[in-house]
């Protein structure tokens, strides 16, 4: 498992992304702070919001590809004969739940020097939000073949969901109360449970389906 | 002692497609072939054996312990049809990274030295997604047995090779039966087949046809044999009539090539009986080549699909 968690996390960090990804949410949440008051109608704004609404997007689009980039190419059939595919699958999930971690601690870090005020939301809602987001792109890599299609997809569910839960907000009906930033909506620590519980359904599911599939 | 038992493995696609029920053992020191057309689903067998593929149905036996798989990893390698390897990694890096995950620690010199068994040591450096094909197919072959498994899986292992590609990794297959490994491995070839197996399985849509050792087999469907003889130029329309006759009587085949004809017999008992009609005939033959058909001769219309218990047709 340590073998498959080292070359996935060094791959993900030594990519042009992982430097834009921080720069994105330092620069978002330094524009979401100072233009704050011209969207009093927003429960939150600053880091929260820039997670809420492009956090679940960036990881499903980075992610997306986690079990079925390698599924695809072939490479896990070397794997798979040597080793447990429980330990590929947590190789993986620990490779890129540690690569999402240093995105948020790096981003963090960086949006609190240029905005300290911007930084809205607790880490434990943050990291409840992001385990939830890499378990929906583990689901979809395994559910889904081919790489492209679970990118499409995936930007697909990374605007959809959002969106959803702000019209759900905006027209004041139950779906926001039950979706996963119900706990930036109503700044409740208590709640983060729901992205937690979602995040460990998505996840067994993921598992399930990649100790099934045809490797 | 017995390395591989299937009982009823079967793989169900969507369609109505289905591998199997496949039940085979193989025992320690074979080398054991399965043998079949394109989507004959001798690749789904192995890749079932080595956990690729999830099977839907029945068992596998593997160093006589059922679904043991994953805990005699170790003891196994195995070549997979096409595989994929990180693009970015050198020869070298790549034995590396999987004789650790295979948790055996590989030294350097062990790496090179595979590496030079199969024909790579002159790319030693070069980043595998500038390698030829049948580089990536030695590589394919290394990756297999850094970890000096007891048992080795390889499918279609000289699939898409030339010709001299294909002797050597024949002779690297050869050279691992001699030191002991057990070998399965998939070919659609029956001539390569028959050079290395000392067991062969048959398959057709799904199913294994026939099964057996190579001796077993060719006693049954190949103890015939071919008698060529080398005859006079100058033999006329007369002796080539009364010769066609007296075989026609003998119910036997015969071919002919310029000044070689080859008379196909069903026994050894029948050799003598065969050159007498030639020298009762008072036809002069100048050479005379016995020799015992391979299974390819047998076969060379078809492997025998139909039943197990039917034997080939062909006049003798």
């Amino acid at each position: 498992m340590i073998n498959v968690f080292l070359r996935e996390l060094n791959g993900l960090l030594w990519q042009f992304q992982s430097i834009l990804i921080i720069g994105l949410a330092a620069g978002l949440t330094y524009l979401s702070e100072t233009y704050s008051d011209l969207y009093p109608q927003l429960p939150f704004n600053g880091f929260a919001l820039i997670m809420s609404v492009f956090g679940f997007l960036v990881v499903l689009t980075v992610s997306h590809d986690a079990l079925n980039s390698e599924a695809a190419a072939r490479t896990f059939r070397l794997v798979v004969i040597r080793i447990p595919r429980a330990a590929i699958f947590g190789g993986k999930l620990l490779a890129h739940a540690g690569y999402w971690l240093i995105m948020l601690i790096v981003a963090v870090g960086v949006t609190g020097f240029f905005t300290a005020p911007g930084l809205t939301g607790s880490t434990t809602m943050h990291v409840s939000l992001l385990f939830f987001s890499i378990s929906t792109a583990f689901f979809l890599s395994a559910l889904i073949k081919r790489p492209l299609t679970s990118k499409r997809v995936s930007v697909l569910a990374g605007i959809l969901l959002p969106a959803a839960v702000i019209w759900s907000y905006a027209a004041d009906n139950w779906l926001h109360a039950v979706s996963p930033y119900h706990m930036y909506i109503y700044d409740s620590i208590l709640a983060v449970i729901i992205p937690l519980f979602y995040g460990a359904v998505l996840l067994s599911a993921a598992y399930v389906l990649f100790e099934r599939s045809d490797l | 002692m017995e390395m591989i038992r299937t009982e009823q493995l079967m793989k169900k696609y969507q369609k109505n497609k289905q591998v199997g029920p496949v039940s085979v053992t193989v025992e320690e020191g074979a080398l054991y072939t399965i043998i079949g057309a394109k989507n004959s689903g001798k690749s789904t067998v192995l890749n079932m054996l080595a956990d690729i593929t999830v099977p839907t149905g029945g068992d596998t036996f593997l160093f006589a312990e059922k679904g043991a798989f994953q805990s005699v990893k170790n003891s196994v390698g195995m070549l997979p049809a096409d595989p994929g390897f990180y693009e970015d990694y050198t020869p070298v890096k790549q034995l590396q990274f999987f004789s650790r995950i295979s948790g055996v620690k590989a030294d350097k010199n062990r790496i090179h030295k595979v590496l030079d068994a199969v024909g790579l040591g002159d790319v030693k450096k070069v980043r595998t997604g500038r390698l030829l094909p049948a580089q990536k197919r030695r590589l394919g072959l290394a990756q297999a047995i850094i970890h000096d498994p007891v048992l080795i899986l390889l499918d279609e292992p000289t699939a898409g090779l030339n010709e001299r590609d294909r002797t050597d990794v024949r002779k690297m297959i050869e050279q691992w039966h001699e030191a002991g490994k057990t070998i399965v491995m998939t070919t659609d070839d029956l001539e390569e087949a028959e050079a290395l197996s000392t067991h062969l399985a048959v398959m057709h849509e799904g199913s294994v046809a026939v099964e057996g050792s190579l001796a077993e087999l060719k006693q049954r469907f190949a103890s015939s044999f071919s008698v060529k003889m080398k005859l006079s130029s100058e033999m006329s329309q007369y002796e080539h009539r009364k010769i066609e006759e007296a075989l026609t009587l003998l119910n036997k085949s015969e071919e002919r090539d310029g000044r070689y004809l080859t008379v196909h017999v069903a026994s050894e008992e029948e050799i003598p009986k065969v050159l007498m009609v030639f020298l009762s005939n008072n036809v002069k033959i100048y050479e005379v080549t016995v020799r015992q058909d391979s299974l390819s001769d047998v076969f060379e219309g078809g492997l025998p699909y139909e039943s197990t218990d039917e034997t080939p047709t062909r006049a003798t």
